[in-house]
């Protein structure tokens, strides 16, 4: 049964079109890897399923809720939630604070905001740094941060964009085991963007690949790897095996 | 009958454009390649209004003359606004340089008024009573040539973006500052420069509204309020727009004065701008030229 | 400063505000009145200014709406200013939903909301001084009934100041209650960062319309208030460009983030309009002002949030210092 349905989904900026019809169904629990050259619309893809960014054309829903034409706030509220490339944390606020704010839209009180907040801060593994300062964190934990957020505002579906990007070798084995524990036991479903190739296949169930905006192919990660297709947009030429 | 009177005021609200114009123009700049929203526009305006005056009353310097003067004098007193005060907050919260030139603002108002008092100033020059006439109409002197010269320095303004070396560079500041500066522009000198003119065209425009007004601490006021309008109506950083704006401005002012009946007149403006906004936020103008 | 120490030295400072109309002179109350108005209007301001972050320099339109609805219904209906306080400040509220609208719903909020909001601010005075049953530029006049309550009348300046008092003290609550609870920390969150806010669910335009209407609430109050106290009301000293800013400036020295912020800044502010009268007498036309415009220039260029937030900061951050984490890594600073 599939939670998240994309139809047709178009932006153009003028003359350039950044996301051309792009269509395709996310099961629950599924983990969809987004990958593409640098400027295929993997970002704008995602502003645009949360609603940063208004789409030209093209639907989406979420469980069959439509979401075009709504603002990130009702789309969260719905169930879909995004983290950013460039970590937007509250900077004067302490961690848990800022996980408190994902939290207080499905909260009835401050209270109960920050029960949950510890609790996503503890799925993420950062439950001992509440108190601490965003300045104090390391680029692993900021990125944490921003994955605590997500799982704090209570979607069921999340949109991780590049949180891997900066992070060392054993900081990326963290995030994959996270994801997976994150699926495994809560059943949430993932968008993930990254360039991270190794990561990517060993996390995705499915792989999305776009090129100049469009979907250049679909499939599992084992297929994907052998498309000439992909081989000849990321590199250039087509690899003879 | 009532056709003269309407044409008149539409002509009239042409030419206070210009004037209006000046004033937008210099604001939306500010805006534009600083980011800054200057409080202070209608209070520098004033204070090159009342050394226009002093100029006049201690040496008999006639005002249009005394743009040699009080030009490069405000052109200074924007560089050092910019400076000391909004450059060191350039990192800090949009409202901190609109809270720093408020803080200005409330200075040089007050200290005006310290100095010259509360009571209304006026230049009695022979341009000032001087009038024009077209069939029944009737044109003060001083409102045409402030029209020339506030639209040409516009235009002028305009032109000097578009297709100077130095335009060029200031709008390229203007839509990525981290970009030019890589592109080796030095967007510190484009700042103090931006700062220049745009204050300096308030000299220009004080030199000459001073013959046309009476001046008083608040006289800023007056000139405040439309600026801003003018400037959002246009598209914040537009110069383009902030010319249109004007126009705009000035025509809804004049028609509303003539139109409706008592003081309601000066609601039109403000109720033009509200409507306005409302169908177009964003201005009527995107990118600064 | 010992926990007991600072709690006695609160009381004692709670003590001498409530008991000030038995001991100080005629000037004392009538100057305390005064800067406790000020501190009013500035917290009611801080609620949309400060906690939500959208500069208002509009809220002259609501102390207006307050001051002139609970006047007009008294002198030409004979109703009660208790009522027509109600009135004004369901007005202020009705008003403050419109111009939200107008600009939240429309994204226009920074700049935009501060010269929206003075713009109708002036129409505001327009408005009201071509309206012959609202006392047009000349004002209204509010007979003299002293010591009937039901008027909104005292006959000791001492019931203003208590009244004025319970106001301030209201508000504080108002504030602290807010910042305490879920509208204070989704307003903090689309304060600091409105996009990662609405990322995470909090919802723009309905939190700022709160905030917003809360700010006109009290301020037509107050505005209810300081025409019964003073018994006169014109356009323009209600809704002048200056008294528009007026009520910032307190909350812009003495800090956004604490309750104690604008009142701080009052007291700050009133201190310096009072010992340059006493100093200079009138002899220096506006140098309040000036000294005004002087400290917000100081206060914004080395505070950076007014000086509460400041001292707050520091006090935090040290002790913050003590207790940071060990950590080798490299941490990249700042937005």
């Amino acid at each position: 049964m599939p939670v998240l349905e994309v139809v047709g989904l178009t932006k153009r900026f003028g003359g350039l079109t950044a996301v051309n019809e792009v269509s395709f169904a996310v099961d629950e629990g599924q983990i969809l890897g987004v990958i593409g050259p640098n400027g295929a619309g993997k970002s704008t893809l995602f502003a645009l399923l949360t609603g940063f960014v208004p789409a030209t054309a093209g639907n989406w829903s979420l469980a069959g809720t439509p979401l075009q034409r709504r603002s990130p706030e009702d789309i969260c509220q719905a169930g879909m939630v995004r983290t950013f490339q460039i970590v937007q944390p509250f900077w004067s606020m302490s961690v848990l604070e800022n996980v408190m704010v994902a939290a207080v839209c499905r909260s009835r009180s401050r209270a109960q905001a920050r029960t949950l907040a510890e609790e996503a801060l503890e799925w993420v593994g950062l439950a001992a740094k509440g108190g601490n300062a965003i300045g104090s964190l390391t680029i692993a934990d900021k990125k944490a941060l921003e994955m605590a957020k997500a799982c704090a505002s209570g979607a069921r579906v999340i949109l991780l964009d590049e949180v891997m990007a900066g992070l060392r070798p054993y900081e990326v084995d963290a995030v994959i085991d996270k994801v997976l524990s994150l699926r495994r036991e809560r059943g949430l479903t993932f968008l993930i963007v990254e360039h991270l190739m190794d990561a990517i296949m060993a996390l995705s169930d499915e792989i999305l690949v776009l090129n100049f905006g469009a979907t250049l192919a679909k499939g599992s990660p084992a297929a994907i790897q052998r498309d000439p297709r992909v081989q000849e947009a990321y590199l250039g030429v087509t690899a003879h095996a | 009958m009532a056709y003269t009177v309407i044409a008149q005021a539409v002509i009239d609200g042409i030419l206070n454009a210009g004037i209006f114009g000046l004033a937008a123009v210099g604001l939306t700049l500010l805006f534009g390649v600083m980011r800054v929203v200057n409080f202070a526009h209608g209070e520098l305006l004033m204070v090159g209004m009342y050394i226009t005056f002093m100029l006049y009353s201690a040496m008999g310097l006639h005002p249009y003359l005394s743009a040699l003067v009080v030009v490069p004098a405000l052109a200074l007193l924007g560089i050092v606004l910019y400076r000391c005060l909004l450059k060191p907050l350039a990192a800090a919260p949009e409202t901190a340089q609109l809270l720093v030139t408020l803080g200005v603002s409330m200075v040089l108002q007050n200290v005006v008024l310290a100095v010259f008092g509360a009571d209304f100033r006026s230049i009695n020059v022979p341009v000032g009573s001087a009038a024009f006439r077209l069939g029944e109409m009737v044109f003060p002197a001083t409102r045409l040539y402030g029209f020339l010269v506030g639209m040409g320095a516009c235009i002028g303004l305009y032109l000097f973006l578009r297709h100077t070396d130095v335009g060029v560079v200031t709008r390229a500041a203007v839509q990525d500052r981290q970009a030019a500066a890589l592109s080796g522009i030095n967007v510190e000198k484009v700042l103090v420069i931006s700062a220049a003119i745009a204050i300096g065209l308030l000299g220009l425009a004080a030199a000459w509204l001073t013959p046309m007004v009476y001046l008083s601490p608040t006289v800023g006021h007056t000139y405040l309020l439309p600026s801003f309008i003018i400037v959002i109506l246009g598209g914040l950083g537009s110069v383009r727009g902030a010319i249109i704006g004007s126009v705009v401005y000035g025509l809804s002012q004049s028609l509303g004065a003539v139109l409706v009946p008592g003081s309601l007149g000066i609601l039109v403006p403000l109720i033009m701008f509200v409507t306005l906004l409302l169908m177009r936020p964003s201005g009527l103008f995107r990118g600064t030229v | 400063m010992s926990s007991t120490a600072f709690k006695l030295a609160v009381l004692g400072v709670a003590a001498a505000v409530v008991a000030l109309p038995w001991v100080g002179n005629t000037f004392v109350i009538t100057t305390a009145i005064a800067t406790l108005y000020l501190a009013y209007q500035a917290l009611a301001w801080n609620l949309v200014g400060g906690m939500a972050g959208q500069f208002s320099l509009g809220n002259t339109i609501f102390i207006g709406a307050g001051a002139y609805t609970s006047t007009y219904l008294f002198l030409t209906y004979g109703v009660s200013p208790w009522l027509g306080m109600i009135a004004g400040a369901a007005l202020a509220m009705a008003l403050a939903y419109l111009i939200g609208c107008l600009t939240f719903r429309l994204n226009l909020r920074g700049l935009y909301f501060a010269m929206v909001t003075l713009a109708l601010a002036q129409m505001a005075q327009v408005l009201v001084e071509n309206i012959p049953a609202l006392g047009a530029a000349y004002g209204l006049l509010i007979p003299v009934r002293d010591g009937d309550i039901a008027a909104f009348q005292f006959e000791s300046r001492a019931a203003y100041y208590y009244i004025i008092l319970g106001l301030v003290v209201v508000a504080a609550g108002i504030m602290s209650g807010i910042q305490r609870g879920r509208l204070g920390l989704m307003l903090a969150g689309l304060r600091e960062n409105e996009d990662a806010a609405r990322a995470v669910g909090v919802p723009v335009v309905r939190n700022m319309q709160i905030a917003f209407g809360l700010s006109a609430l009290l301020a037509a109050v107050g505005g209810t208030f300081m025409a019964q106290y003073t018994l006169f009301i014109d356009p323009r000293s209600t809704f002048s460009w200056t008294e528009s800013v007026y009520f910032l400036l307190p909350a812009i020295v003495g800090g956004t983030r604490h309750w104690s912020g604008p009142i701080i800044g009052a007291l700050l502010l009133g201190l310096v309009s009072d010992t340059t009268r006493l100093l200079f007498g009138d002899a220096i036309n506006g140098l309040p002002q000036i000294i005004f415009g002087i400290v917000v220039i100081v206060v914004v260029m080395r505070t950076r949030g007014g000086i509460v937030d400041w001292a707050v900061d520091r006090w935090r951050s040290r002790r913050r210092a003590a207790m940071k984490p060990v950590s080798t890594e490299a941490t990249r600073a700042g937005p």
